[in-house]
């Protein structure tokens, strides 16, 4: 319960990162009917005082996502506060300061080139067309990218079908991981539990894969950003 | 590589009794058997078999309680012809109320010959109740469906059956006496850690032990029910579903798939009253094209939608 105040407006509005403007005010309108006061799905299980929490929580939620100027805001802050996505800042990435507040509209943005791994293609509708340099091997010092799981996972021998059969994963998602098509995943709690559970399956350490691919995924976040 | 059959089990539950659950998995099974899928459907309703009634046949003379007590070696003859082409009934055990819990070594005979079939569907008509035997049942199957009405008292029970199944999961998992201990905890609602929920459970075994926290949360992950509402009136009662998965993510910790919903229907009680099942008797009628719409949402492994 006391986590539930400290997730992000996403996972508190049960949404993906992607949500269009219609699925946060559909997520909105289930929530409020959820949680209100005459809810026949809430009144055997939390006690009114809960909902009202819970329901506060949505309404700020749903006020910061809805409008595209503070939803903006906040997506730079999750990518710059979040301390599970951006570890050491190898990839030249800048240090964040993490103090936790919304930044000011005029924050002057990075001038860092992308990172090699952050395609053009997956930049939808920017035209981008930065080149990339030194664009080798990834997995050298434990950087694990999709296509250098894939890599992996065929050297061993084991088909994705295999890992969809074991995981119950979705095998369409299987390859998104795989393609490093970070515009289709889901949010990225998803994606580190699948990948954890892909982990096992061609006995890598979930540990490490996950810090290193959670890392890229929250840098193609950041490279969008740019190109905006 | 070891096993080829593409063989699925479903098994639907629900914590609360004369909700419709015999009907729907008749329904279901004359459905799936209708499109060509070789279909047996397995009453384990140990208070009250009565899925033969539903599909409109006799008390069967061979039922589960010969094989458990083995009277009959194999359980493929204790599996009785229907109306239907490629479908199959294993009727209830009628006393095995009597013999209510069947012995540890029995139930799991029954189990490895249940999962031996040579069929493509099974389906498991689970009774009400949170019994460990019927929770085990929903464990062991690849969809575990819990139905609902749009009543406070079946959406309570609901919340219960849930909590029983992920409980009774985790407990499985773990080997640990500190773990289960805090389990039998948590089933206790007045609990003195105030454990409530299954979220709760989880995050405080992730404080005392981050590896194990981590294992559990994963195992929580993976556990997908699915829900079925049934009797359903009004448009409000189709969004309960989307409300009770909300709340199963937000507040229980439990993915929680929405299959879809069933209107109520007066011709359901007039087919019963003919001893026929309405989605052979009236197939378009509102209650019959929602069997249809659940059980092709299984099929296709989907959520129902708006």
């Amino acid at each position: 319960m006391e986590k539930f105040l400290q997730r992000n407006y996403y996972q508190i509005l049960d949404v993906d990162f992607r949500a269009s403007k219609i699925q946060i005010k559909r997520a909105f309108e289930i929530a409020k009917e959820t949680y209100g006061s005459d809810s026949l799905a809430a009144h055997s299980i939390m006690s009114p005082e809960k909902g009202r929490r819970f329901l506060s929580k949505i309404m700020e939620a749903y006020r910061i996502l809805i409008d595209d100027d503070s939803r903006r805001l906040y997506d730079q802050y999750l990518v710059k506060t979040s301390q599970e996505f951006v570890g050491s800042s190898e990839v030249g990435l800048e240090t964040a300061s993490p103090n936790g507040q919304l930044l000011p509209d005029d924050t002057p943005p990075s001038k860092d080139p992308l990172p090699p791994f952050v395609r053009a293609s997956q930049l939808s509708g920017t035209g981008a067309e930065k080149k990339t340099e030194g664009d080798d091997t990834l997995a050298k010092e434990g950087r694990y990218d999709g296509p250098e799981l894939r890599r992996i996972r065929e050297e061993k021998g084991i088909g994705i079908r295999t890992i969809a059969e074991k995981t119950k994963i979705n095998i369409t998602t299987l390859k998104f991981i795989e393609e490093n098509n970070f515009k289709l995943l889901p949010a990225p709690f998803y994606v580190k539990n699948f990948l954890v559970q892909y982990c096992r399956c061609i006995e890598l350490d979930p540990e490490k894969v996950t810090e290193s691919y959670m890392k890229f995924y929250a840098l193609y976040k950041e490279g969008k950003k740019l190109f905006k | 590589m070891t096993t080829q059959k593409a063989r699925q089990i479903w098994a639907l539950g629900g914590g609360k009794g004369g909700i419709g659950k015999s009907m729907v998995v008749g329904g279901m099974g004359i459905h799936i058997a209708q499109l060509g899928k070789k279909v047996i459907l397995a009453d384990t309703d140990l208070g009250g078999a009565n899925l033969h009634t539903c599909l409109g046949l006799p008390l069967p003379k061979v039922t589960l309680d010969d094989f458990i007590k083995r009277r009959v070696e194999k359980l493929e003859d204790v599996v009785c012809e229907t109306n239907c082409d490629n479908l199959g009934l294993i009727s209830g055990a009628q006393e095995f109320l009597a013999a209510a819990n069947p012995k540890h070594a029995q139930k799991i005979r029954l189990l490895k010959k249940l999962q031996s079939l040579d069929i493509d569907y099974l389906i498991l008509d689970l009774g009400s109740g949170t019994s460990f035997n019927i929770l085990d049942f929903f464990l062991i199957s690849d969809n575990g469906i819990i139905m609902m009405v749009p009543e406070p008292t079946s959406v309570e029970n609901t919340y219960r059956f849930l909590k029983g199944a992920f409980y009774r999961r985790l407990r499985r998992v773990t080997i640990y006496r500190e773990i289960r201990e805090l389990i039998e905890l948590a089933l206790d609602q007045k609990n003195i850690r105030g454990i409530k929920t299954p979220r709760d459970l989880v995050e405080e075994i992730e404080r005392m032990d981050k590896k194990l926290g981590r294992i559990l949360s994963e195992e929580a992950f993976k556990f997908r029910p699915k829900l079925i509402i049934n009797q359903v009136r009004m448009d409000k009662d189709i969004e309960l579903g989307f409300s009770v998965k909300n709340i199963c993510s937000q507040y229980l910790g439990i993915q929680l798939d929405y299959l879809g919903y069933i209107y109520y229907d007066d011709c359901v009680w007039q087919s019963v009253r003919k001893k026929k099942h309405p989605i052979l008797e009236y197939p378009d009628s509102k209650a019959s094209v929602g069997i249809k719409m659940v059980a092709n949402n299984l099929l296709q492994n989907q959520q129902f939608r708006l």
